[in-house]
């Protein structure tokens, strides 16, 4: 049975439209990360799972009951939905004890039990008689998504549960957490912004753009098969090349790749920066403008010797142990896995 | 029903629409200033022309000539002050920049019969004058402290701290880097402060000015036991010597109108109130220290206002009580202690209940028809005696309507309403709802939904959430705003002697009667009460100061 699924749902504040026919399904046991940008209307969308907004139309369903539908409201508390809210919002006033225990509908052994169950599963034994105030980032982090999962909800929400926190504990504390979600077996549906992290944490990735959804996918597919042009360009630096097709194949000077279904005569090839390969010799020429550190990776800059269909200057990811040094000069070619063509924007 | 939104605003889903809820609180804690103006228009036996032709001239030149004064003397006490303690050091500068305070936690009033026992002819000023000179009382003059002159004395005594504590705020909220900058100009210190700092801090003066103006304005105790013939004076003769009830609603209803005036002037003020420093660190300014004799003359300055606004008029009600021993009644005083206790106690309930039933029937968030309700706190701007006017219209009139429904038969009084302690507590509603809904709200709305939607995530009803998450959070914000409320009760003079149920006394009214009866030993140990009630908020302040001033201090660049 699905754990939460959204049907045609719609929702504005005044006359912006934030939402229009959002569908989306989260299967049990399974991880979906809703990306986009800020106003993109994911957070509504989580809000609207929770029963914290009613949405103008739709329905909303967790474990396959209907929870939200036109003339049928069922109230945030009555809904089998935990929600881990971007700031953690931990009752000051409680102990990490009586924070776990909020939402418990038991008593004495039985709340203890299952109070110890859940410090244990979040590594914070011996700690249930601290404030939130004398935890750190992570604790707290922990300790709300303890909170979170006490009532063993059917689906649980996350609201950019990791933006709160530094890019050093930021990694370490999303492994850990992807790790325990997967032993609980919940099914989750998390928001974020960050493309890295959705790919990272998620089983499925539902790509949202001006309330709606564009793709939705495994990570490897949304990657490498992008649906459009939005979801190819959203994951970052990426080189728009002007291509005409012939029979199927879109050709620039850098090479041809395969456009399946589309008319022949002009369009875009979209080249990720990592599908940009850099060699020694054969392919156009280019010269090295600037070769950065970025990460794991290096990003470099590069003009090309003889223009590139119009393009003056293209951007590259190459592994550090390539990082070519500024000045040199490169061949280049596609990695067809990583170039996208699609119609011509106007 | 599910309409679409946020959930979050909709506390209770059992029908009850709370918005038309909180219109309806709002409109009876409106309901006595509205009556006031309802009861002014009624009449029609042409009052108004008589009293405008006689006494009306008086009442609006004394009130005016009393307002400017005070506030003359309080802006150059309360910013001059303010400036020398901001920018200077001196010897006792740290003592007295708090000590500047404490005249706040005398009521005018209680100012007024203190100084009337120093300087009146009995007094030990003119005894200590004639024994000096060998004098007798008819050789010389000696200014009259029951006068306009003496009321302005205590008046700016008394409320100058409101002026000192805002200009205060305002110059160490400048930035040092300002007067710093027309310092490297060219100017002079005084130059600096005159072009640069002063400017500055204008629109908080301005705030105070006005403050200091209204309070001045609703001052009933001091110009009521000096027998000055002002606006509040005026009402209580027209209602209570006269039997002129629309007479004295007509006057309410214009100082009603000066209190409007005075909130709007005031919030006008208050929106130009940007010219804090917008980025950076800010820096205390540095402090000038003074030598020699500037320095005593700074001390002097600064301590002389502590010493006749709290220290003179203490030790002399003291010196009464003590004086007094053998006559004090210790059975009456407990009385009175229990009855203003009890009363305090009530009020301050009913007031942190009423102020957060409004601030939860108007939901979690910001609204229209929250920013309307700021209305409700235009009660504590107006005076005391206009509202206690309002109550008796409101009182009578339910009184009435009673009695002609037969509810309240030929037996008894016929009276329900008047005279009862629920009509006295309605006016503490009413005077100082602002007292409790102002921080109550803030602390409300600044919680907002963060921890309510957790909580309902989490299979908590709204109700369960009020009991187990906000009432939790807003114990602190309760307690402080029942303090608060407690002590402006007890301070309360008009009124509550105005609509006290027959033979019951309070600290405050029992000082009154006292005093204007000639008994002023005998209103020395009320008096002390409520002056030592009045000091603990007062204390509380000066703490919290000491605290803000030493984080800033702490955080920035001391420069020499």
């Amino acid at each position: 049975m699905t754990a939460l699924s959204f049907h045609a749902v719609s929702h504005a504040f005044g006359r912006k439209q934030v939402l229009r026919d959002f569908t989306l399904s989260i299967e049990p046991g399974t991880i979906v990360a809703l990306l986009g940008a800020s106003g993109s209307g994911k957070t509504t969308a989580l809000r609207i799972a929770a029963g914290l907004e009613i949405p103008h139309g739709g329905e909303v369903r967790v474990s396959g009951k209907r929870v939200t539908a036109p003339g049928l409201f069922v109230a945030p508390e009555h809904r089998d939905v935990g929600l881990l809210f971007q700031d953690l919002a931990l009752f000051p006033h409680l102990d990490v004890e009586g924070n776990i225990a909020f939402g418990l509908r038991l008593s004495g052994t039985a709340r203890r039990n299952r109070v110890g169950e859940l410090l244990a599963l979040v590594g914070l034994e011996g700690m249930a008689k601290l404030y939130p105030h004398q935890l750190s980032g992570g604790q707290q982090q922990r300790v709300a998504l303890a909170r979170a999962l006490a009532p063993g909800p059917g689906v649980l929400l996350l609201d950019e549960p990791f933006s709160s926190l530094d890019v050093v504990l930021r990694q370490q504390v999303r492994s850990e957490m992807v790790g325990l979600l997967k032993a609980v077996g919940t099914a989750v549906l998390f928001v974020t912004h960050d493309p890295e992290e959705a790919l990272y944490v998620a089983d499925r990735v539902a790509v949202m753009a001006q309330g709606a959804i564009v793709q939705e996918d495994t990570p490897d597919n949304i990657w490498f098969r992008p649906a459009n042009r939005f979801v190819a360009e959203f994951f970052g630096d990426t080189n728009v090349i002007p291509a005409n097709v012939t029979a199927g194949r879109a050709l620039t000077s850098l090479g041809s790749v395969e456009a399946h279904g589309l008319p022949d005569g002009p369009a875009d090839m979209i080249v990720r920066a990592a599908g940009l390969r850099l060699g020694q010799a054969g392919g156009p020429q280019a010269v090295v403008r600037t070769s950065r550190i970025l990460g794991p990776s290096a990003q470099v800059e590069l003009v090309p010797r003889t223009a590139v269909d119009g393009v003056s200057c293209l951007v590259a990811r190459t592994p550090i142990s390539e990082k070519p040094e500024t000045g040199a000069t490169v061949s280049l070619s596609l990695d067809p896995r990583m170039t996208f063509v699609f119609p011509r924007a106007r | 029903m599910a309409v679409p939104g946020d959930i979050s605003g909709r506390q209770n889903r059992q029908g009850i629409a709370s918005g038309p809820m909180a219109v309806l609180l709002l409109l009876a804690i409106l309901a006595p200033l509205a009556a006031v103006l309802a009861f002014a228009m009624a009449d029609t036996g042409g009052l108004w022309a008589h009293l405008r032709a006689t006494l009306l001239q008086t009442y609006v030149v004394n009130s005016l000539l009393l307002v400017s004064g005070v506030v003359a003397v309080a802006a150059a006490l309360g910013v001059g002050l303010a400036w020398l303690v901001t920018t200077h050091d001196f010897p006792g500068r740290r003592l007295l920049e708090y000590a500047l305070i404490l005249p706040l936690a005398m009521p005018a009033y209680i100012l007024a019969y203190a100084w009337t026992d120093m300087l009146q002819v009995t007094g030990p000023v003119q005894e200590l004058l004639r024994q000096m000179t060998g004098w007798s009382v008819r050789d010389y003059w000696f200014p009259e402290i029951r006068s306009l002159g003496g009321a302005i004395f205590v008046l700016s005594l008394g409320l100058f701290p409101y002026l000192y504590l805002l200009a205060r705020a305002a110059f160490t909220e400048q930035s040092a880097s300002a007067t710093e900058a027309a310092r490297t100009l060219g100017l002079s210190h005084l130059a600096a402060f005159r072009r640069v700092a002063l400017p500055m801090a204008r629109p908080a003066i301005a705030a105070g000015a006005i403050l200091v103006g209204m309070e001045t304005l609703a001052d009933f105790g001091a110009v009521k036991y000096f027998e000055l013939e002002v606006f509040t004076t005026g009402i209580y003769r027209a209602w209570f010597a006269t039997g002129n009830p629309a007479a004295a609603a007509q006057l309410a209803s214009l100082m009603l109108a000066c209190v409007l005036l005075a909130v709007i002037l005031e919030r006008a003020s208050r929106q130009g109130r940007r010219f804090a420093p917008v980025t950076g660190a800010r820096r205390r300014p540095a402090r000038t220290e003074l030598q020699g004799t500037r320095a005593i003359a700074a001390t002097l300055a600064c301590s002389m206002p502590v010493l006749l606004g709290f220290f003179v008029p203490a030790t002399a009600l003291g010196a009464m009580a003590i004086d007094a021993g053998d006559v004090i009644d210790i059975n009456r005083l407990q009385a009175l202690a229990l009855n203003t206790f009890m009363l305090g106690i009530l009020a301050a309930m009913l007031l942190v209940v009423v102020a957060m039933a409004m601030a939860m029937l108007l939901g979690r968030r910001d609204s229209r028809l929250r920013q309307l309700a700021r209305v409700a706190e235009l009660g504590y701007a107006t005076p005391g005696i206009v509202v206690a006017i309002g109550l008796l219209v409101v009182a009578g009139t339910l009184d009435a309507q009673l009695r002609t429904l037969g509810i309240l038969g030929s037996t008894g009084t016929g009276l329900l309403f008047s005279g009862s302690i629920a009509v006295l507590l309605y006016a503490c509603l009413v005077r100082f709802f602002a007292v409790a809904y102002g921080p109550l709200d803030a602390a409300w709305l600044q919680m907002g939904t963060r921890y309510a939607d957790p909580a309902r995530t989490l299979g908590h009803r709204p109700a369960s959430i009020f009991r187990r998450v906000d009432l939790p959070l807003l114990r602190g914000s309760m307690a402080a705003v029942m303090a608060l409320v407690f002590v402006e009760v007890v301070k309360e003079l008009p009124a509550t002697m105005i609509l006290r149920p027959f033979n019951f006394d309070t600290l405050a009214t029992e000082a009154f009667q006292l005093a204007t009866t000639e008994r002023l030993d005998l209103a020395a140990v009320p008096a002390l009460a409520i002056a030592a009630v009045g000091l603990v908020p007062v204390v509380l302040l000066c703490l919290g100061l000491e605290r803000a001033d030493a984080r800033l201090s702490g955080a920035g660049v001391q420069a020499r």
